[in-house]
């Protein structure tokens, strides 16, 4: 029997927005999205995903768990959100990546830092769009480590319009968008749809934010199209 | 907030004690969560339906009659596709369409539908287990292919008969 965790769901934070999870904003006091409690590894809070579809609100949710990565020790890995499908990854070419960047597996590079975690970068050639992971939940520093969504229903920055019934890839150009424009043979590199075609990505720490196009995508979860 | 065995709002139930739990009086917070003894998996009511972590929530095109186990796409292509979904059907222009397979009965329009995992599809033909499985003549079931290509969906984790919920490892649609 748990009275420990006393909120929705069971849960110790009840349920938040992605936006008050994920955005890089959230703790910025004014935000419509402010949330800034302070988190003990195990703490566990349920992610809300939700669209507008025929005036009717369709919402979606994930069980996530923070969790301290180093329990206690020197930081390596630091403490995260983590939750089914999501995954601790290491920025493989240095150059980081923000918010709702998606991102591939490398197709050249052999980095020594990344340890046991996934390798991930924002993929520059078709070789490596026809390797899609996920999207990031968080910014990443120069080959540090951050989360990736690698299944499910998540935001992710788009390039142009997305269409709900097409197959969705990732960009070939280093932006780390998705698109709907097929990148090379066939569907290769397929691996989701757009859900919500119109989601806006927060990319500044303003109270009132800057955002670039995003979307909900879902990511199939098992693999990219590969023939 | 639960004082069940489990740290969940309604403890471990099966799949029918989930669904007979009333949705309206009193109304289930959204955000409640009950474990799945059948499918064995965390479930969070989303306000309309219990929803998984393989699963989630669509609204049923209009006059479209969706059951547990169907497979399904969304309709429309381009600017007029809506997102609802209808029942998956053997045609071409509709296996990049494909969403995935009902876990349960709709409940007033809205559907879960997984896109992974495992679970339960409807048979429309015999099925062997080890089979790859793809869609079938009738709409929004699936059928066994020996020599797997575009469309085929997953794999049979057993075997049955027409008519039959057999359980499938779903999934990325082969689009061609």
């Amino acid at each position: 029997m748990s009275y420990t965790f006393n909120n929705t769901g069971g849960t110790n934070h009840g349920v938040k927005t992605y936006n008050q999870i994920f955005a890089i904003n959230r703790t910025t006091v004014g935000a419509s999205n402010y949330w800034n409690p302070t988190l003990v590894s195990g703490d566990t809070v349920i992610c809300e995903m939700s669209y507008i579809h025929a005036s009717q609100a369709i919402k979606d949710h994930k069980l996530l768990t923070w969790y301290d990565f180093d329990q206690g020790g020197s930081v390596v890995y630091g403490a995260h959100w983590i939750g089914a499908g999501i995954y601790l990854c290491y920025d493989s070419d240095g150059n980081g990546w923000g918010v709702g960047d998606f991102l591939c597996c490398p197709s050249i590079e052999t980095p020594a830092g990344a340890g046991p975690r996934p390798m991930v970068v924002k993929a520059t050639s078709v070789a490596e769009a026809e390797r899609p992971m996920g999207t990031a939940l968080e910014q990443c520093d120069e080959n540090g480590f951050a989360t990736v969504a690698m299944m499910g229903l998540w935001p992710a920055k788009r390039q142009g319009s997305l269409g709900r019934s097409e197959a969705i890839y990732s960009r070939t150009d280093g932006s780390g968008k998705v698109d709907d424009a097929p990148i090379g043979s066939y569907k290769n590199g397929a691996f989701g749809k757009a859900i919500d075609p119109d989601f806006p990505i927060i990319t500044s720490t303003a109270a009132t934010p800057t955002t670039v196009a995003g979307a909900q995508v879902c990511i199939w979860g098992t693999a990219a199209e590969v023939f | 907030m639960s004082y069940q065995a489990l740290p969940y709002t309604y403890g471990a139930l099966t799949e029918a004690q989930i669904d007979a739990i009333p949705t309206s009086s009193p109304k289930i917070p959204t955000g409640s969560t009950v474990f799945n003894t059948d499918t064995q998996m965390l479930e969070i009511y989303n306000g309309r339906i219990w929803l998984d972590e393989r699963s989630l929530c669509f609204l049923v095109d209009s006059g479209v009659t969706v059951v547990k186990g169907n497979t399904l796409y969304t309709v429309g292509s381009g600017t007029t596709a809506t997102g609802e979904v209808a029942l998956m059907t053997t045609s071409s222009t509709n296996i990049p369409k494909f969403v995935g397979v009902a876990t349960r009965n709709p409940v007033n329009g809205f559907v879960s539908v997984a896109h992974c995992g495992k679970v339960q599809a409807l048979a429309g033909a015999t099925i062997t287990r080890g089979n790859a499985v793809e869609p079938n003549a009738t709409a929004g079931r699936c059928q066994q292919e020996t020599s797997p290509s575009t469309g085929s969906f997953g794999v049979a984790l057993e075997s049955g008969t027409s008519g039959n919920l057999i359980w499938i490892a779903l999934q990325t649609i082969e689009l061609g």
